[in-house]
């Protein structure tokens, strides 16, 4: 046989390939164990875990040392300053998750989460909502008068909010007092009870967050915003739902005309923020970006920017879409969100198998980041695996109090 | 052994032998260890669209950053079904020498693909020597 190989290359060929192929068979199911973390190692139930803490950690440092990090501020802002904003939206989001978690360190994080808020507000009142936002911003007039952007409103409004669900703060109460009632009486002005982010622009994420403040301003302040929040829910089912997918639009005009469809940037984390509005609407738009978004294969998930049924160009949001294998970087970062808030440990463990392969993990002196990522991916992806007490807490007090 | 010699063992790996096969897998892995070595993980940052402002530092980092994500890709998933498949090979091609009533593979067998995993084997090790002594 041996000789009939020498004098026949073409058989050797054959079987060389028929080799390669029975190794493939034989490695391929196997490469997701080699990146699958622990069942703890990620995300634990009640504590912190190993890998969250690394990832915490670098954060802490970015606030707690004057300057340092700032370097990887400034990178991303080059790309898009709303990225400075939301890694700190993120981050205090996670900080106060973490606090809820580990009591002993309270003080320690809610330190780093005034700092955030505080330097937030700074920032805002010297340079303006501009300094936060992409320069579009510039072009065009918002149809909504005074000027003001709902996605540096609302998402101040929940960093305020995360602190005081901690421990209240007497200051950040009279903030938050202000402008969630500011946001929930221009949203009611609004022909889809909503506001915009950029020039006749409402985005779907910025008014969900809104949505979430208030509903968190409802339950820590007494107050009743029940209409506004029924109302949107009312009208985001009938204007601003594709009708192909069922999912939720991500942008639309200030006249509630939709811009762009479905995208999975925005969708998971929607799903998130109306988990406080209206559980059942949010557990059915997670599940409906599941059956249109996730992808998976042999033990590895991704999710896409757009269902098959909606196209659109790359834009700042979803990142470089990797064609045929359809991932996003930004949807499949926040479909660990929306994972991790569902409790959907199946795909959770898939995407996570998935960041540890082709994240890059470099953990240095107790400090992770993933090289593909970026300061607020990271800061996303620690709210990931500490993401639950907060808005347990806020349930449960809604419960108690008998509200919506 | 010079690097003439080392040259010409390389070049008598035959392409579908479990000795290339098994250079494939080596050189795959090493590259990306260099490249690894070299920082370059650092720059795979492109994959979230965070790049530079200048167009030349855009270039640069795009291309170190798909350069590591592609070695990654060969070192993690193709390498190691290079070596199953040259693991594979060489166990077929011994079973077929013993079916030839022969008890050592030679060389000449195959061009150098019977018994080709130990033989190649050796031939890089030899050519990698040959390699450092002439430097």
């Amino acid at each position: 046989m041996t000789a009939t190989l020498a004098a026949r290359p073409f058989r050797r060929i054959l079987l060389g390939m028929a080799c390669l192929v029975v190794a493939t068979a034989i490695w391929m199911p196997l490469v997701h164990f080699v990146f699958k973390p622990g069942s703890e190692q990620m995300r634990s139930a009640s504590g912190i875990s190993p890998q969250a803490r690394e990832l915490a950690q670098r954060h802490l440092d970015l606030w707690q040392a004057s300057a340092n990090g700032q370097a990887d501020i400034d990178r991303m802002r080059v790309n898009n300053p709303e990225w400075d904003f939301m890694g700190r939206t993120y981050l205090v989001l996670s900080l106060a998750n973490m606090c809820l978690r580990e009591p002993a360190r309270e003080n320690e994080y809610l330190a780093v989460m005034d700092r955030i808020i505080a330097d937030t507000q700074a920032v805002v009142d010297h340079n303006g909502i501009m300094y936060f936002m992409m320069d579009y911003a510039r072009i065009g007039d918002f149809r909504q008068q005074p000027v003001r952007s709902i996605f540096v409103d609302g998402e101040v409004a929940l960093m305020l909010g995360a602190r005081r669900v901690v421990r209240e703060h007497e200051g950040y109460r009279e903030r938050m007092t202000q402008l969630a009632d500011l946001t929930a009486e221009r949203m009611l002005a609004g022909p889809v009870l909503s506001c915009e982010s950029y020039p006749d622009e409402c985005w779907t994420f910025c008014n969900a967050i809104a949505l979430a403040a208030i509903r968190i301003h409802d339950v820590l302040d007494g107050t009743d915003h029940s209409g506004l929040l029924k109302g949107w829910i009312e009208r985001a089912k009938s204007k601003l739902v594709d009708k192909e997918t069922g999912l939720l639009c991500s942008s639309y005009r200030y006249d509630g005309a939709v811009g762009d469809g479905p995208e999975g940037s925005s969708i998971w984390m929607v799903a998130h923020c109306l988990q406080l509005i209206d559980s059942a609407f949010a557990a059915d738009q997670y599940s409906r970006a599941k059956t249109h978004l996730r992808h998976a294969c042999l033990g590895f998930g991704w999710a896409g920017e757009w269902p098959a049924s909606w196209r659109s160009e790359m834009d700042i949001d979803s990142g470089p879409v990797i064609p045929i294998l359809d991932v996003s970087a930004g949807s499949s970062g926040l479909a660990i969100v929306g994972a991790a808030a569902f409790d959907d440990r199946a795909y959770y463990d898939e995407l996570i198998t998935t960041l540890m392969f082709a994240g890059f993990p470099s953990s240095t002196n107790g400090r992770l980041k993933f090289c593909a990522s970026n300061q607020v991916g990271d800061a996303v992806l620690l709210y990931s695996t500490v993401a639950g007490p907060l808005w347990d807490k806020i349930n449960k007090r809604a419960a108690t109090q008998g509200g919506a | 052994m010079n690097i003439k010699q080392a040259y010409r063992s390389l070049r008598q790996l035959k392409w579908f032998s479990p000795g290339c096969f098994v250079l494939c897998a080596v050189s795959f892995a090493a590259i990306y260890l260099a490249l690894h070595l070299l920082g370059l993980r650092e720059y795979t940052s492109v994959l979230c669209g965070t790049l530079p402002a200048d167009r030349t530092q855009q270039t640069i980092v795009g291309f170190c950053g798909m350069s590591y994500l592609i070695f990654h890709m060969l070192a993690v998933a193709v390498a190691p079904i290079l070596l199953i498949a040259a693991a594979l090979f060489h166990f077929i091609l011994l079973r077929a020498h013993d079916g030839d009533g022969r008890s050592q593979p030679t060389n000449s067998d195959e061009g150098g693909s019977a018994g080709a995993f130990g033989k190649h084997a050796a031939d890089i090790t030899a050519a990698a020597k040959a390699c450092g002594s002439q430097s």
